[in-house]
């Protein structure tokens, strides 16, 4: 298992979670959890149910006191000051928490206003989020006499209408149909493109893999994996495949300097070795040299569930 | 800053809306109407002066009744609907401090009540304005001049009016926050509550009507106007409790300050009414039953006694302050008090003691135990709520806690003055003049055995919540 992914140190952490450990009176639900996230990057947090997503969430958006540990938001302290680390904050929970009897647009300028935006600064702010999130056509419409659909659009504007760099989004594709996931995934890559830097607890891995750049795995209050999903890793995944038997495959590769994590199943070898077509080209060239009947070598790009099984597998749990 | 404080706006968008703005003078108006045909109705013809003493009467006490039922429910409604309909974590996630939270939303969710009140209000002053300028009816009536009563009805109104709304919105706040159910059990109780405290307090002051004086401290001070500094001043501190509780929710943290300098004022203010050595004996028992109110309100929370003891076993002081329950600190406060109280009373008797009542027990010396067997009575009590709320059904810990209280103070007395031992009373309850068991026995044995019965059942208890046994989810 691969260990959680350090940030880039020449990138200042947009979050950092320092040995958070939080209690419910006889239950332990965080565990030490210590991540960094890099900003304007798009976090999956997945887990079982019960694996501790929402306390973690809640816990960075300092609604809820850790037992022990640090939340750095951009690093200030959020236990510290909460309502200066709001004021970086989104936090979109899977109930909404809308006013139902105020309009959209009224929604919004109130949200604005606590987040002390003022005159025409918080209409300003309102009615950007309205056309961020396509609800024009509503602006006058009471909150409660919108859709799932149309109330979970008002909700994210409501996270995201002062601007901030960190928004943090709690299950926010439950309850959507095909087309609105969809029209949420590009919603959410535009935001990421704008600068914001999201952490996104889901179910629904199949939707996280389209924007999402890493993954955050927990599982019974403790975080399993922490790495970027595709792209600028310093390792790769590979697959070799061979001919013929060799009983001492797994040895020979668990030798070679870099590789770890083998697993041989039958004729196939996965296992995790430094990127680059030059360790590729020596690894070929050394085992063809040492007669392993080698019929071929690929780098495997693991998508989000991949890595969710994986980890599944290796915890054991088989979540 | 915005013109308008947020919050307010937002309850100005909700409550104010055109047909309630008209329809509360209407129903003033109408009311006006019965009591002038009730003044000038055949037989009784009061005229003039009965009809504009009718009117100043309708406006305060329509004021009194519209703050004590329909104000204290909103106040006490306004965090509960909020965390009812899941928008209490968007209003703390906001980045408004708590101030303006506070004040938000107290003037907001009751700003209706609050038009109506100063409808009635403006009835008050002007009736009584016409009343002594037609017929000189104020100053014959009150005793007092006009500018007095006039100021006395407003500054008088507004500060119970303010004190009933953020002590019910503090209860109920706290309350609520603690637990998930019974929300509107909550909300009942906090209004009743203090409808009951506010009302005795409002009505304690007004029987003699204006001019007659209360001894405060060795002063003769006008009760009326004593009556309303003591409004203003509980006011005060109930806006600076909603203050800190809503600091708490915001999670701003708090250093336990206001509680005890709160309890330290309301005992000065008690004591003021008692003379030498029973002064300090009503500071004492006034700062010891304070501690109910925290540990009523707040209720043991083992997550928050694991972080303290975790905290006082690394020596860390400033996390252990964090975590003080406010009871625990107010029972440290009354253990001084109560030291303080009994050596006065060992000093002997002052003279003044004799006169407040001291004199009918069998010597100070016994007073003074009776007074510690007292405050370690109380802490049973605490104990026995944290006990309560360390088990399996910690949500019903206060239901529990209170049938407890129920046997220990009602029914076990009952049962033994029923058998006819009145000798054994002081095994269970705190009492100034019955013998006790024959003096062989200290008065404070029989509860500092309880206090060790029920710590030794804390611990046992306690070992379902100690760090090494937490399961995982």
């Amino acid at each position: 298992m691969a260990p959680p992914a350090a940030p880039d140190a020449a990138v200042a952490p947009a979050v950092a979670v320092e040995n958070l450990i939080f209690d419910y009176p006889t239950l332990r639900a965080l565990h030490g959890v210590t991540f960094a996230v890099e900003p304007r990057s798009v976090t999956a947090l997945v887990g079982p149910n019960g694996a501790g997503k929402t306390t973690l969430l809640r816990c960075m958006a300092a609604l809820e006191t850790p037992y022990d540990g640090r939340v750095l938001i951009e690093g200030r302290d959020a236990h510290l000051e909460p309502r200066a680390s709001h004021r970086r904050i989104g936090y979109l929970s899977d109930f909404f928490g809308l006013y139902d009897e105020l309009s959209v647009l009224r929604c919004l300028r109130h949200a604005a206003a606590m987040h002390g935006l003022e005159g025409a600064a918080e209409r300003q702010a309102a009615e950007r989020a309205i056309a961020q999130l396509d609800l024009g056509d509503l602006a006058a419409r009471p909150a409660g006499e919108l859709s799932r659909g149309q109330r979970q659009r008002l909700a994210i504007a409501q996270a995201i209408v002062h601007q901030p760099a960190i928004v943090l989004l709690d299950e926010p594709a439950s309850g959507l149909d095909p087309l609105a996931r969809h029209k949420l995934s590009e919603l959410l890559l535009g935001l990421r493109d704008g600068g914001m830097t999201l952490i996104v607890s889901s179910h629904i891995l199949a939707e996280l893999e389209d924007y999402s750049s890493h993954v955050l795995v927990m599982d019974r209050g403790r975080l399993v994996e922490h790495r970027a999903i595709a792209g600028g890793s310093e390792s790769a995944t590979l697959a070799l495949e061979l001919a013929a038997p060799c009983d001492d495959l797994a040895a020979r590769l668990a030798a070679v300097p870099g590789i770890e994590d083998v697993a041989v199943d039958g004729l196939t070898a996965v296992f995790r070795a430094p990127a680059g077509a030059a360790f590729r080209h020596d690894l070929l060239r050394n085992l063809i040299g040492a007669g392993v009947p080698v019929a071929s070598l690929a780098e495997r790009r693991l998508g989000l569930r991949d890595i969710y099984r994986e980890v599944a597998r290796d915890d054991g749990s088989g979540a | 800053m915005n013109r308008l404080n947020p919050e307010l706006r937002r309850y100005l968008w909700l409550e104010l809306s055109p047909a309630r703005l008209v329809a509360m003078p209407l129903v003033i108006g109408a009311l006006m109407l019965l009591v002038g045909a009730w003044a000038f109705e055949p037989g009784r013809a009061l005229g003039g002066p009965g009809l504009l003493e009718g009117l100043a009467t309708l406006g305060s006490s329509g004021f009194v009744v519209l703050v004590l039922l329909w104000g204290a429910r909103l106040a006490a409604n306004a965090v509960v609907r909020e965390i009812a309909g899941r928008t209490w974590d968007q209003q703390r996630l906001s980045s408004a401090g708590a101030w303006t939270m506070t004040w938000g939303k107290l003037a907001g969710s009751t700003v209706f009540v609050a038009y109506g009140c100063l409808l009635l209000l403006l009835l008050t002053l002007v009736s009584l304005v016409c009343w002594q300028v037609f017929y000189g009816g104020v100053e014959a009536t009150f005793r007092a001049p006009l500018w007095a009563v006039l100021v006395q009805a407003a500054v008088g109104l507004i500060a119970f009016a303010v004190l009933v709304e953020a002590s019910v919105m503090l209860i109920a706040m706290t309350a609520v926050a603690r637990r998930e159910t019974g929300r509107q059990l909550d909300v009942s109780i906090a209004q009743i509550v203090v409808i009951v405290v506010a009302f005795s307090l409002f009505s304690s002051f007004s029987n003699q009507g204006g001019g007659a004086d209360l001894v405060w401290y060795g002063l003769a001070i006008d009760e009326l106007w004593f009556a309303v500094a003591s409004l203003v001043a509980f006011a005060a501190w109930a806006v600076i409790g909603l203050w800190r509780r809503m600091r708490v929710e915001l999670q701003v943290r708090n250093w336990p300050v206001m509680w005890p300098l709160f309890v330290l004022f309301a005992a000065f203010w008690a004591a003021g009414f008692a003379q030498g050595q029973a002064a300090v004996v009503v500071a004492a028992v006034v700062i010891l039953m304070a501690g109910y109110i925290p540990a009523v309100l707040e209720q043991p929370d083992p997550v928050r006694l694991r972080r303290l003891f975790g905290a006082l076993a690394q020596r860390d002081a400033g996390t252990a302050l964090r975590f003080l329950p406010l009871w625990l600190v107010n029972h440290a406060l009354a253990l001084l008090a109560v030291a303080i109280a009994a050596l006065v009373l060992l000093g002997g008797n002052d003279g003044e003691g004799a006169q407040a009542g001291i004199e009918s027990i069998d010597g100070l010396s016994f007073a003074a135990g009776t007074l510690v067997a007292f405050y370690l009575f109380v802490t049973r009590d605490l104990l026995l709520l944290v006990f309560a709320a360390l088990g399996r059904g910690g949500r019903r810990a206060f239901a529990t806690w209170l049938l407890w209280m129920a046997v220990l103070y009602g029914l076990v007395p009952m049962i033994l003055a029923a058998l006819g031992l009145y000798a054994s009373l002081p095994v269970f309850v705190p009492v100034w003049d019955i013998p006790f068991l024959s003096f062989a026995v200290p008065p404070v044995l029989w509860p500092l055995l309880q206090v060790v019965i029920v710590l030794a059942l804390i611990r046992w208890r306690w070992r379902r919540f100690a760090t090494g046994r937490l399961q995982a989810p």
